[in-house]
């Protein structure tokens, strides 16, 4: 059972950061063309810059999740470094922490940013698109990362530590 | 003793003259209220935060007061932007008899956001001309132009005259200019040497009156309901002495020539205005592009356009 | 209060190795919450502001441009192209980083941008080459910061709107600094390279010779074609900056296919690693935007500043103080809002004082790309330690890039003394 759960999640993050590699690419599509019709055709799309943002914004926040799980996101390791094993833990433990309580507050905040905007229907300027369903990928993503993060730090409990310092087992 | 420090936050530039007007208020409010209250103005968006997010920002308490445009608030409040629009008048008197339906407009949509109204700052009327790197003054010279506006509606109504028009933020307009990203600006002749545009375009023809909407200033219920009845009444009345005085400055012709000699000075060459019959060309279109974005904005944006609309067609006869 | 909260958080909250964005983000929270009457809801509206911004996102863009040259071999084509003219000079390759970031700054706006398009191209080239990944990072984020000083600059655009000073006679003040800044980072690789105790750059036996320098530059005939794409159309009125990242982007693929061993297989992998670099600066991104919401809310620039009018010093001792305090805040603040939250009071009290404001304003911008390298908070440094996958870690990227610092601010000290290098041209020209 935990083996299928911590299975879906690493499926769910990958599904995503592939989403979120096509956002990129259709991004830079949509600003080229962009570009080119204006100077082409003397008419540029007039929505393209309020979507080039909406595909960002789910870039940044659908590969954050992969990043989470390959352990890339940057750290300031300077001291950490100069401890010995158990300090180490201890600061790991710490960081995880740190980690969790940032993530509680934003998917909470985000949460609550994305259902007000659904309430009011907030849509883009220019296009009308609805924004809740894009804002909605920060507590999601979020949320992710929250659960890899928990893993890591419940298998660390369970003594795989090497999960826990670096992720490269 | 105990001095209470509220938060002002305002999206203009300290050098723009409606800034002056709003520490002049916070100076009345000082007084009015003997010192017990103080508004410290945070200019040019200086507490980080942005226009598009005031009407949330306020609701929830988050800064304690701002100068509200509501334009700015399409995303969250799309009715707000059909309230008033560009062609609504073409004599700069008519934006005065206008005023009071507004305020009383802002008034109540603002109040749905728990945001109190108390006065503000009345927009003077500025001259909008087309300052073009080439002289430009009749519509049919702008079709071969790209031209630079600051809104949807605008794009809308250049469309409808078979104009290419995008918009361009205030920040990037200098060097869309440059570059030749565009050949033109629509832009307030009046204040057009704050943002130096006299470096990239030296040719400027009139159009119309800019209808601006007024600048009122929002207390977030919550702050105001901490407030003492004094605090209250003392901001309330700063608004009002505020309103009242630049309501009296908002049409100066005598601003505007003077302006207009400056510019003149700069080595900008003021060309004859725009024709009668381009101007009403221009209006028409810009009516009819005001009365689609109201529709697409819904029921309360469509009682916006009818209730303003109406007395401006008045005005214009 | 809120001083000693931000220092104190931030050093606890670093201190254990967390992830940079998350206890940055968590200093603003609890900062937000503690200081700001709980409004905590504000972080939202910052991040998702900033990452829907679309001058932003050139920077992804710039980042797959990158990473198309390198996975098609055109940049090592290009490199080793180079490599002859650069051969006899002490500190070789690591000087395009400069010259490229002179180049490129003279049509981005922005420092960012311009760190993450040269460093996600030159790191992978200079560290297989054999330089030394600190050395390469830091020239890089000092040369990053150039692009904010030459013109066009998006903080000189924002200076001169908001104080009403004439944006042309800016951007033509900023021009000579920035070249002449430019030339003092090449001359301290030049000094560090022929004098240095350590190795910055790999030895070459070969002397300089014409022959492999004209080959060389006959094998890069494509370069070209790439930066008239990116550069030439920004200069042209085609394109904006952000626009002819994604042209790049068009290019490098048409120019990876053809002329280097691009393969779909290759091109796709390309994408998934920029994205992967980009996720890792965002998430930086997120936690430094919700920090600079906090700070700005509180009003702690302002408060900085006050204190300076409150002192009663003359002229050069005001000046002195609000470099320093500019120098304070920079360690904690990157950027256009660091500008939009000072400059109401820095600008009339130094103005006041007779200082020129087209002088003030390059000073100002100078101060700006000084923080941008000013750790804890560098968005520069921490976007090149993202681009090395944390091979150079933040404090060695600060380290490395410790000298441009100083040269950042003997340029600040000789522009004091001498304000004719900004002011000469704006001058003739007017
Ligand atoms: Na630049
Ligand atoms: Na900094």
């Amino acid at each position: 059972m935990a083996l299928l759960l911590s299975k879906t999640l690493d499926r769910v993050t990958h599904a995503l950061f592939f989403i979120g590699v096509c956002a990129g690419i259709l991004m830079a599509l949509m600003i080229l063309s962009s570009a080119l019709l204006r100077y082409l055709a003397g008419a540029p799309l007039s929505f393209s810059d309020e979507l080039a943002g909406l595909l960002f914004v789910t870039l940044a926040f659908t590969t954050f999740p992969e990043v989470m799980l390959r352990s890339e996101h940057i750290k300031l390791s300077v001291l950490t470094d100069r401890f010995g094993p158990v300090l180490q833990r201890v600061c790991r433990f710490a960081a995880a922490i740190i980690f969790i309580t940032f993530a509680v507050v934003f998917i909470y905040e985000s949460w609550n940013f994305t259902d007000f905007s659904r309430q009011i229907s907030s849509r883009t300027d220019v296009s009308g698109l609805l924004l809740w369903p894009w804002m909605a990928l920060m507590p999601a993503s979020l949320g992710l990362c929250l659960l890899i993060e928990l893993r890591v730090l419940f298998r660390g409990l369970r003594g795989d530590w090497a999960g826990l310092m670096g992720g490269e087992q | 003793d105990d001095v209470r420090v509220l938060k002002f936050h305002s999206g203009l530039a300290q050098s723009r003259p409606e800034a002056a007007h709003i520490e002049k208020f916070a100076e009345r409010v000082k007084e009015k209220s003997g010192g017990s209250l103080q508004v410290d103005v945070y200019h040019a968006g200086s507490l980080g935060l942005k226009e598009a997010d005031m009407l949330r920002i306020l609701k929830g308490g988050m800064v304690d007061m701002a100068l509200m445009y509501g334009e700015y608030y399409k995303r969250d409040a799309p009715a707000l932007a059909s309230v008033y629009a560009q062609g609504a008048i073409t004599e700069s008197s008519q934006h005065l008899e206008l005023l009071p339906t507004l305020r009383s407009i802002y008034k109540d949509a603002y109040a749905n956001w728990d945001i109190h109204t108390i006065g503000g700052v009345v927009a003077p009327v500025f001259d909008v001309g087309l300052h073009c790197k080439e002289p430009v003054n009749t519509l049919e010279d702008l079709k071969d132009k790209k031209v630079r506006v600051w809104s949807g509606h605008l794009v809308d109504t250049f469309k409808k005259l078979d104009i290419s028009a995008q918009v361009i933020g205030q920040n990037d307009m200098y060097l869309a200019l440059q570059t030749g990203v565009v050949d033109c600006a629509y832009y307030l002749s009046t204040v057009a040497k704050t943002v130096s545009l006299q470096e990239v375009t030296k040719y400027e023809a009139y159009l119309h009156p800019w209808a601006a909407s007024p600048w009122m200033f929002g207390v977030s219920d919550k702050t105001w309901d901490s407030l003492t009845e004094e605090q209250q009444a003392a901001l309330a009345e700063a608004g009002e002495e505020t309103w009242a005085e630049t309501r009296e400055l908002a049409v100066d012709p005598a601003r505007e020539e003077a302006a207009r000699e400056e510019r003149k000075e700069l080595g900008i060459t003021v060309l004859d205005p725009f024709s009668e019959a381009d101007v009403n060309t221009f209006v028409d279109a810009a009516m009819a592009a005001w009365k689609e974005m109201a529709e697409s904005a819904g029921e309360e944006g469509v009682g916006y356009y009818e209730t303003v609309s109406a007395l401006a067609r008045e005005q214009q006869k | 209060m809120s001083w000693l909260i931000l220092s104190g958080s931030l050093i606890v909250l670093l201190g254990t190795g967390a992830l940079l964005g998350a206890a940055l983000g968590l200093t603003g929270f609890i900062l937000l919450h503690f200081q700001a009457n709980g409004a905590t809801a504000l972080a939202i509206n910052s991040a998702w502001n900033l990452l829907t911004e679309f001058t932003l996102s050139a920077v992804p863009l710039f980042i797959m441009l990158g990473d198309i040259l390198l996975a098609s071999g055109v940049s090592t084509r290009v490199y080793n192209g180079l490599t002859p003219l650069f051969r006899c000079m002490p500190g070789q390759l690591l000087h395009t980083n400069i010259a490229v970031c002179t180049l490129f700054g003279a049509v981005s706006g922005s420092s960012t941008s311009t760190a993450a398009a040269i460093g996600s191209v030159s790191y992978p080239e200079l560290k297989k080459r054999g330089y030394d990944p600190a050395a390469v990072v830091g020239s890089l984020a000092a040369g990053g910061t150039l692009g904010l000083l030459i013109p066009p600059s998006l903080s000189l655009l924002i200076y001169g709107a908001t104080q009403d000073v004439s944006i042309g006679r800016l951007f033509l003040a900023g021009l000579l600094p920035g070249l002449m800044i430019s030339s003092g980072f090449l001359l301290w690789i030049y000094l560090r390279s022929r004098f240095g105790s350590s190795h910055i750059a790999p030895e070459h036996g070969e002397g300089f010779s014409w022959r492999d320098t004209g080959a060389g530059l006959l094998q890069i005939w494509p370069l070209p074609i790439l930066i008239f794409f990116v550069l030439g159309t920004i200069y042209m009125g085609i394109a904006t900056p952000t626009e002819a990242a994604a042209m790049g982007v068009g290019v490098s693929i048409v120019i990876g296919f053809l002329w280097g061993d691009l393969t779909w297989r290759e091109l796709w992998n390309a994408f998934k690693r920029s994205s992967i670099m980009f996720s890792c600066i965002a998430m930086i991104l997120v936690g430094t935007v919700i920090l600079a919401q906090a700070v700005s809310l509180l009003g702690l620039p302002r408060g900085a500043v006050d204190m300076i009018a409150e002192l009663g010093l003359g002229r050069y001792g005001v000046l002195l103080m609000v470099v320093l305090v500019y120098l304070v805040l920079g360690c904690f603040f990157d950027g256009i809002s660091l500008l939009l939250m000072t400059l109401p009071i820095t600008f009339p009290m130094v103005v006041s004082l007779g200082f020129d404001p087209v002088w003030f304003g390059i000073i100002v911008t100078l101060l700006m790309e000084v923080g941008m390298i000013t750790p804890p908070v560098g968005l520069n440094l921490f976007v090149l330690s993202s681009i090395t996958k944390g091979e150079v870690g933040v404090p060695s990227a600060a380290y490395a890039a410790m000298p441009y610092w100083v040269i950042l601010l003997v340029a600040v000290g000789l522009l004091t003394l001498f304000p004719q290098i900004a002011l000469w041209l704006p001058e003739v020209f007017s």
